[in-house]
């Protein structure tokens, strides 16, 4: 059905995205909708220790075991612990992450037209993580890449 | 489309596997036996794979497949593969490998002879696909030909709407299709026989058939069934062509004509295959029946969401118990028992037999032997032994290892095996068994043997052992050096095997699958490698611990035992906690070190030390609390995480929360770093493998008497702590209720006359004794200690029925306790049955054929009597040399491989210490010269296999008068 509709949005706007949003640090932060598994409400974490401090723990989904990624340590943004953290969880190469994060937003659906990448001037321990931005009517909506998480984490926890 | 070219690829590699058997079993087949079940498979094989990437459009394939069914095709008449043509076919079979996995191959289709009289015509080709014809094709003609029968009866039975012709007329028509594609070639002229006799009728609007006809289409019917399944005989042949002429006559006559010219030139054809067409084909339809191809993700899938629905169960089990609702009760244990089936069943799913990989020895072996130029026979035992299929591929590397080194090292030249006195062809032996919960693979060779003193020249010259130790290593201990890393025998370095890293590779990749891997060898008599695999690793057996507010998951088969302290008898060595365990130096790490990397090392009131086992060094690991065990389902970790290496995976606990699994190695490697040395590695004692331990183990106790006692830790099956006041009386006898029955206690101060403490502390502590089957709980005033020993025994002073003797230590002397004897005393009437008095008893059960051994086995362990097996009469001697204690009765097969039974009965007998054990022949042999020969080796007595009822008689027979003799 959205793809129907994405269709017929084409002609004009050129081709569509969804991004699933969210905020951390009172940022505005979208992975593509498509990764996302679900969102949770704060879950019981076993605490990891003696892992790096951007890796929370482990959470029980049903089952399943989805390690849980503290997104304000991972892009060195200010912690200060008071949030009580929503989870969104996303499946890369198999790999089940469990993003903390401060909030959720809604799913914006976004135009190619209005992609830029990223400006030079973010500083690039975050940089690294965007593809780029979307101009949006309410903000800038930056753009994360699971794939590139995966990677830094493979890269730090080495 | 792609599914089902990967499907095909499968298929392919499961083929050549068969061929690739059957042309090894060509090779070791005797001259004169018919090899025509082989030449089949082979040709079969070739043919499917032909036809197959014929389908698939893959030209190379079918080319290079095609040269090796030609080449075949010249040996069709004898049915036998020239010998000097079996590498050929196997080089072959490695080209296809090759193609199918997209490399390239370099094959030469050059064989010296033959090359031209090239293979017989293409109708011939044809016709041999009736041989192998996929099952699928038979479900279809059966579904087809019952539709026409049924189609037909109504046809019979009045006028029928054009509708129903039309379907009748579809099904002839794809049965033609399906036998023209198959080359069948009758079968194909008698249904577009069919079809055009049809013809007339499908025009019309409304059918009313002709009786004579449909009568003519029955039976037209059955005879097409049988020209598709079976093989066509000459006589068959005829009816169809009556057949043929028959339905013709319905259409006019063209049909006919029609009919005629297609059929006859392919009579000749099928004539060739008439008579050696295959019965197998309808037995493997029958087979593919019943299995299914399923992907192996979907079965990983199936034990992950039974994993989820065993933690669901084990949530509703514990609230079921709170809750008062005796309905919900009785449906959660429905539940419980349901999803335990459910689970063992799925376990099963994942379960192959071993000789799948097995039976790739047979190749490895016999290229090897080529290479090497020696003669190697591979026998191979158990092949239907099955394990996790996860595991089969762990096991594959180290077992082509072991193998390759028996052939290289193990198995002599030919003409040094008969300077040996030994027959010149050697034999490897692969056995795989279950033995508790584990999968056993033997793999013994009759060659050279290790030589201890090679071995140790070796370590020496290595640096791995001093030569003052060398002097003083048990036998085992030396064998137990090729594991060392870097250690070599080979003389020189061959391309098979000799670079030393061999042996070291295979223990590290067996003890990473929780396995065990032991070797013994006698010099000139062969190599004797023992492999313990658990049956799976996505259920592990393991123990949860706490540490602060974490909870923790060790692995069973890394813990060696529990043990609980004062802080006081914690030592420090340079600032690091050791604790002496039974005398050794036990280096001790704080969990919480681990866990925050600070050095935290508390004084508590009370220290619980987990004694952990890594790659055979020991260190106690201190945690807060020990949990509980549990089977748990082990989950892997993101793959980032791998390299904190302190913990190998997670696992759900039952109240849903994750907790890590610790990797013991990991640990050991990160905090105990290179401190650890070759020489400070365990003694054997916790390496061997249970019952084959030279020292004897004991828990200690104390009671009111100044000595400390000792019962022997085999007798002793749990040791408890119970509340006093939880004894109960039952008559005289104090009783206290235990999982799920009632254990008599007996304390063991009345037994023995000590003056008994009046006053009764809250907590009694027990240890609960297994004798007969039956649990006693033995009262003592305190369990002091698990006590391993190899300290003298001396059984000169025996002050009491149920002593045995004492233990002479450095600094005291310890009772031995008699339990069974204990128990008998302690209850006179009940327990002086004879049967009672003999107890338990070792039997070894040497028998060749496994079907037999079982059931003997089975029915002595229902009588309580401890069971081991040999498979001939040297595994039998073998057994008797390791055994840790003499049998009680052997019981030995007459006609077995390698050793006969009569030749083990004087081999038994000529051992001093074995001179009255009872033997028992059991056999098929029954002539008085049998009788005489059997006694006259030394057997006690003879009893014939069809009298097996009166075996367990006769064992206890043996029993008691053996007992009698020697009281």
């Amino acid at each position: 059905m959205s793809q129907f509709f994405i269709a017929g949005e084409s002609e004009s706007h050129g081709s569509m995205k969804q991004f699933a949003t969210f905020m951390v640090a009172g940022r505005w932060y979208g992975i593509d909708v498509m990764c996302v598994q679900e969102v949770t409400k704060p879950m019981q974490i076993t605490l990891m220790r003696t892992a790096p401090p951007f890796i929370k723990g482990l959470i029980n989904l049903r089952g399943q075991i989805a390690t849980a990624i503290g997104l304000r340590e991972l892009f060195s943004l200010p912690v200060d612990g008071t949030q009580d953290p929503m989870t969104v969880v996303c499946k890369v190469e198999d790999v089940l992450l469990s993003l903390q994060v401060d909030s959720i937003g809604d799913v914006v659906e976004v135009s190619d037209s209005k992609f830029e990448k990223s400006p030079q001037t973010i500083p690039g321990n975050i940089k690294e993580f965007m593809q780029g931005v979307y101009k949006t009517d309410q903000a800038i909506l930056s753009i994360i890449s699971l794939d590139t998480i995966l990677q830094q984490l493979d890269k730090r926890c080495a | 489309m792609n599914a089902e070219f990967e499907e095909f690829k499968i298929e392919i590699l499961e083929m050549l596997d068969r061929a690739e058997k059957a042309l090894l079993e060509f090779d070791q087949m005797p001259a004169g036996q018919s090899s025509k079940p082989c030449y089949d498979e082979v040709f079969r094989a070739y043919h499917n794979i032909k036809g197959g990437a014929g389908m698939m459009d893959w030209a190379d394939l079918q080319h290079h497949v095609h040269q090796l069914e030609n080449v075949l095709m010249q040996s069709k008449e004898t049915s036998s593969i020239p010998k000097h043509l079996i590498s050929w076919f196997l080089k072959g079979n490695d080209a296809t490998r090759a193609i199918v996995a997209g490399e390239a191959q370099s094959f030469s289709y050059d064989i010296q002879e033959n090359d031209a009289a090239a293979p017989g015509p293409v109708t011939e080709v044809r016709v041999e696909q009736a041989e192998a014809l996929p099952s699928e094709f038979y479900a279809e003609v059966d579904e087809g030909l019952e539709r026409i029968s049924a189609t037909l009866m109504k046809l019979d039975s009045g006028v029928v709407d054009k509708s129903v012709l039309e379907a009748l007329y579809r099904d002839i028509h794809s049965i033609k299709g399906a036998c023209q594609l198959f080359g069948l070639a009758d079968a194909s002229s008698l249904s577009h026989a069919m079809e055009s006799s049809l013809e007339k009728e499908r025009n019309k609007e409304v059918v009313e058939a002709e009786q004579g006809h449909v009568n003519t289409l029955l039976m037209s019917v059955d005879m097409l069934g049988q020209a598709i399944k079976e093989p066509v005989t000459e006589a068959t042949r005829k009816e169809i062509h009556f057949m043929i002429t028959l339905l013709a006559s319905f259409n006019g006559s063209e049909a006919a004509v029609e009919a005629k010219p297609e059929a006859k030139p392919e009579v000749k054809a099928i004539a060739v295959q008439a008579a050696s067409a295959p019965g197998p084909v309808t037995s493997e339809a029958d087979k593919s029946d019943t299995t299914i191809r399923v992907q192996v993700s979907l079965l990983d899938r199936l034990m992950i969401l039974m994993g989820e629905m065993v933690l669901v169960r084990n949530q509703v089990l514990q609230y079921s118990q709170k809750n008062d609702d005796l309905e919900f009760l009785n449906l959660s244990q429905k539940l419980d028992v349901v999803t335990s089936e459910l689970q063992e069943e799925t376990m099963k799913t994942r379960m192959q037999p071993i000789g799948n990989i097995l039976s790739k020895f047979q190749r490895v072996v016999r290229d090897l032997s080529g290479t090497l130029n020696k003669k190697i026979n591979l026998n191979l035992v158990g092949v239907e032994t099955e394990l996790d299929k996860t595991l089969i591929e762990a096991v594959k590397d180290p077992l082509t290892h072991i193998v390759r080194n028996a052939c290289d090292h193990g198995i002599e030249l030919p003409e040094q095996r008969l300077a040996a006195g030994k027959p010149d062809v050697g034999t490897i032996t692969i056995r795989a068994f279950h033995e508790g919960g584990q999968v056993i693979v033997d793999i013994s060779d009759d060659g050279k043997g290790l030589s201890r003193q090679k071995l140790l020249n070796k370590a020496i010259e290595r640096g791995i052992v001093d030569a003052a130790r060398a002097e003083k290593m048990s036998d085992r201990d030396v064998h137990a050096l090729i594991f060392a890393p870097g250690f070599s025998t080979a003389e020189k370095v061959t391309n098979v095997s000799g670079r030393g890293v061999g042996m070291d590779v295979v223990k590290s990749n067996i003890e990473r699958i929780g396995g065990l891997v032991d070797i013994s060898s006698s010099e000139d008599e062969g190599t004797h490698i023992t492999l313990k695999i658990p049956l799976t690793l996505a259920i592990v057996p393991a123990m949860i611990i706490r540490s602060s507010e974490d909870r923790f998951a060790i692995p069973q088969v890394k813990l060696v035992e529990l043990v609980r302290i004062e802080p006081a008898m914690v030592e420090l060595v340079q600032g690091r906690p050791i604790y002496r365990l039974r005398g050794n130096i036990l280096p001790l790490i704080d969990m919480k070190e681990v866990l925050s990397g600070v050095e935290s090392f508390k004084e508590q009131e009370a220290i619980n030390i987990v004694v952990l086992n890594s790659e055979g060094h020991l260190f106690g690991l201190i945690v807060d609390e020990i949990l509980d065990t549990a089977d748990i389902v082990v989950k892997p970790l993101a793959r980032f995480l791998k390299p904190i290496s302190i913990y190998s995976g997670a696992t759900v606990l039952g109240d849903g929360s994750v907790a890590f699994i610790l990797d013991v190695v990991g640990i050991a490697h990160k905090h105990l770093g290179h401190a650890v040395h070759q020489d400070q590695q365990v003694s054997d004692k916790y390496l061997d493998f249970k019952g084959q331990s030279e020292s004897r183990e004991y828990v200690l106790v104390s009671l009111a008497a100044k000595a400390k006692h000792a019962i022997p830790l085999g007798m002793v099956s749990r040791m408890e702590e119970i509340k006093t006041s939880t004894i109960e009386l039952s008559g005289n006898q104090r009783v206290v209720r235990y999982r799920g029955g009632i254990l008599k206690i007996l304390n063991l101060n009345e037994v023995f006359g000590y003056e008994k403490a009046e006053v009764q502390g809250e907590i009694t502590q027990l240890i609960v004794a297994r004798v007969n089957e039956q649990m006693y709980g033995l009262e003592v005033d305190q369990i002091i200690d698990v006590l391993s020993t190899q300290d003298h025994f001396d059984d000169s002073v025996v002050s009491h029925e149920a002593i045995t003797g004492n233990l002479v230590t450095q600094n005291e002397i310890i009772v031995v306790i008699d339990v069974e004897k204990l128990v008998a005393l302690a209850q006179p009437r009940t327990l002086q049955l004879p049967q009672a008095v003999n107890g338990p008893k070792r039997i070894l059960v040497v028998e060749d054929t496994e079907s037999i051994r079982q059931t003997i086995v089975r029915n002595l362990e229902e009588s309580g009597h401890e069971v081991e097996t040999a498979v001939d009469g040297i595994d039998g001697l073998r057994r008797i040399a390791n055994a840790r204690a003499n049998y009680d009765l052997i019981i030995s097969d007459i006609e077995m491989p390698r050793m006969n039974g009569f030749e083990l009965a004087r081999k038994i007998r000529s051992i001093s210490t074995l001179k009255s054990v009872p033997l028992i022949a059991f056999t098929t042999k029954n002539t008085p010269a049998d009788f005489k020969e059997a006694r006259d080796a030394g057997f006690t007595t003879l009893l014939e296999k069809s009298k097996g009822k009166l075996l367990g008689v006769l064992v206890s027979e043996c029993l008691n008068k053996n007992q009698r003799k020697t009281a």
